[in-house]
């Protein structure tokens, strides 16, 4: 059943999409320009949190970790790539009518905060792989020297 | 003009639309003033100091781009400022290009480290500004006429790490020049930018260390003769295991028609060498009458990233020995910047060759006219004539395990104009082959993000931000196609690539041109193939084997 604040966002959708993109956006020590690729990227991916908050926890799990991909090599650090849900409670918070219920707000946090540790978790997978991509790559320059202190 | 320029109309709505720093979106005080911060991730180890004093750079010593002090030489400046001064005197297009730029902005958002970081100083038009704003202040004559841009500046330790960090953020790709109504290259001028550097020891060991290895033994790495042999004897070895055909390739034999050079990543690096395998059962397959230097052991210039000076001499090599094999062409093998080396300056720097002929393919008769001054034939261009005159024996099904796109790389596509060859080439050796989206191919290709001596593991986070708008291409047709197979013609582009699709697209796995073209040759005396080059299984060919049995 639609929990009553993915109904709102929902809703709200392509108001909270384009906050929530910009707060994002403005994560980038320069602004991204919203006409990149990597902005781009961005948006799509956000918008598709949005659309799989309500779907199978697998299907959020993809998302999270396809945002935490793109946030996990750039230029801020760790705990600003980390409040993209906090900035999603924020947005929420603004545009949804005042008698919106505690009980209904306090799910939303637990929610969010749910989502927020799941994408650190993806977070420090990425920055793990990063590491691995240099160790690999170091391997194959030395393919040969390898291969002939091997035989 | 450059084709892609946009036209009056155009411009001037890319002018109303997209930020631009004449509207003063960026205002160049603003820019300026967001100070340059080295830390993990975005900066590479300077040269050794041993290194930098074995080629007979300037400034050796200890020192970080983390470091508050970079101990710069006793009168840096006025080092900076007459080495700026000889430069615009020597090289015309410097001075051109940094007068005659409008600040339209229409090379503001093609660049991929632009794209890929969002830092507005990675506008191709504000890097340019970054020596231009010194130009200004420094010499009067510039600034009167340039006047009414607001932005000279002093020369100070800041500068120069801005320099630093910005000539490092640009992969000399000239992606931006294609766009440019002025064609102004800003490429040439991070060239520029990075001869001014090297001139006060603001460096990158990265670069140096294979120019001093290339110096002392031809090659990046620093392989000895004997260790080139025998890495070249072991995959001979492995052709013959994969495929029950001999190959004799030959070392420094004088008297051979063809003396042929490829970067030495081929010969020690994986996934080079299964394109090195290529080559050599092609050249097996033909007949052909070539040798391999262990002394020109390397087609790519690193010194290319230094200065002229320095690319003319590791350039040379490549004439002296052909001169004393007694040669009578080069052929050289998949490569990016050895070839804007070779198609743009080698001619000039070094030439003309008379002492070599004009090349002509043994096997089809076909002059290469192109190759006239410089007598050197890009190994693409010589098998896509060995394909349109029949001579190959080429079976693609034998590729049918892969579903290909094709990666344009920079030096090739933009530096030379060989678009098309690849594509008929690859298009002969296998059936499943997906372009990626119009403005990210041919001339408009996004670099690999790792070029012009950038592809050091320490900056891999700058280079997975870079790459990005390649990376981005490749997912679309990874969604749309199931394209599992980024093909190259460049070195780099295989050494660096699959750390890019690792991160970006895991499943998509980097080869050579030459590597499918081997998978798909026929040889005479051939066992059955069952399996590619990295002894991946072929697609239909198994099941072949399984009914046999
Ligand atoms: S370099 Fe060319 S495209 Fe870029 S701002 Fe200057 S004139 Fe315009
Ligand atoms: S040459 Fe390439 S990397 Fe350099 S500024 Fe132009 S587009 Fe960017």
């Amino acid at each position: 059943m639609n929990k009553e604040y993915i109904r709102l966002i929902h809703k709200n959708r392509p108001l909270v999409l384009e906050r929530w993109r910009q707060s994002v956006l403005a994560f980038f020590p320069q602004r991204m320009h919203s006409g990149t690729p990597l902005a781009e990227a961005l948006s799509d991916v956000l918008a598709e949190i949005l659309d799989a908050l309500d779907e199978s926890s697998e299907r959020v799990g993809e998302t999270v970790n396809r945002v935490s991909r793109i946030l996990a090599v750039q230029n801020f650090p760790p705990s600003k790539a980390m409040s993209l849900f906090f900035e999603l409670q924020a947005i929420l918070r603004e545009i949804a009518p005042g008698k919106v219920k505690q009980i209904h707000w306090d799910e939303f946090r637990t929610d969010m905060e749910q989502l927020t540790l799941q994408a650190f978790d993806s977070y420090m997978v990425h920055r793990e792989k990063i590491y691995q991509l240099k160790v690999e790559e170091s391997k194959r320059q030395t393919f040969m020297m390898s291969r002939r202190a091997k035989a | 003009m450059p084709k892609f320029a946009p036209k009056q109309s155009e411009l001037k709505k890319e002018f109303e639309e997209k930020p631009s720093l004449l509207k003063g979106d960026y205002p160049d005080k603003e820019l300026f003033d967001t100070p340059v911060e080295f830390r993990d991730g975005n900066w590479c180890y300077p040269a050794k100091p041993e290194i930098v004093e074995d080629i007979g750079f300037a400034n050796p010593r200890k020192w970080s781009p983390t470091d508050e002090d970079w101990k710069l030489p006793d009168g840096w400046e006025k080092t900076i400022k007459d080495g700026m001064k000889d430069r615009l005197e020597r090289f015309r297009s410097f001075k051109l290009f940094l007068d005659i730029c409008v600040r339209c902005g229409a090379c503001a958002d093609k660049c991929h480290f632009f794209l890929g970081t969002g830092d507005p100083k990675n506008m191709p038009v504000a890097r340019a500004e970054l020596i231009r704003s010194v130009y200004r202040n420094d010499f009067p004559l510039a600034e009167k006429i340039l006047k009414g841009f607001s932005g000279a500046r002093k020369l100070t330790p800041e500068v120069i790490k801005e320099w630093h960090m910005y000539f490092h953020q640009c992969t000399e790709c000239r992606r931006c020049s294609v766009f440019c109504p002025f064609g102004i290259d800003t490429a040439e001028i991070t060239m520029m930018g990075r001869e001014l550097l090297h001139l006060i020891g603001v460096n990158n060991n990265w670069i140096l260390e294979p120019v001093s290895n290339c110096n002392r033994t031809g090659n990046h790495l620093g392989i000895e003769p004997h260790t080139f042999v025998q890495n070249i004897e072991s995959l001979a070895e492995d052709i013959e295991d994969l495929t029950g055909v001999t190959v004799n390739p030959t070392f420094n034999r004088k008297g051979a028609e063809i003396l042929f050079i490829t970067p030495s990543g081929d010969v020690f690096a994986e996934p080079g060498v299964y394109t090195m395998m290529g080559y050599m059962m092609l050249f097996e397959h033909i007949g052909l009458d070539y040798t391999i230097s262990t002394y020109a052991s390397e087609g790519g210039n690193f010194g290319f990233f230094t200065s002229n000076e320095m690319a003319k001499k590791l350039n040379a090599k490549m004439y002296h020995e052909a001169e004393r094999l007694g040669v009578k062409w080069l052929l050289g093998g998949e490569c990016g910047h050895m070839w804007r080396v070779v198609h743009q300056y080698m001619d000039t720097m070094n030439g003309p060759a008379d002492f070599l002929e004009q090349p002509v393919s043994p096997l089809t008769g076909t002059t290469f006219t192109n190759a006239a001054s410089t007598k050197m034939v890009h190994i693409v261009e010589f098998t896509a004539d060995l394909i349109r005159h029949g001579k190959l024996k080429l079976d693609p099904k034998r590729n049918d395990h892969l579903r290909t796109t094709f990666h344009d790389s920079c030096n090739i596509a933009r530096g030379m104009g060989m678009l098309e060859e690849p594509r008929y080439v690859l298009n002969n050796v296998c059936n499943t082959f997906h372009e990626m989206p119009e403005n990210t191919i041919r001339e408009q290709t996004f670099c690999c993000g790792s070029g012009s001596g950038i592809n050091t593991e320490e900056y891999m986070d700058i280079r997975l931000r870079g790459g990005f708008p390649r990376a981005n291409a490749v997912r679309h047709v990874k969604e749309k196609h199931d394209v599992d197979s980024l093909v190259t013609i460049c070195a780099i582009d295989r050494a660096t690539l699959p750390a890019l699709m690792n991160y970006w697209n895991p499943g998509v796995s980097v080869y050579g041109l030459h590597e499918l073209v081997g998978n798909a040759l026929v040889m005479e005396g051939e066992n059955k193939r069952t399996e590619d080059m990295r002894e991946d299984p072929m697609a239909g060919f198994q099941d072949e084997v399984e009914d046999e049995d």
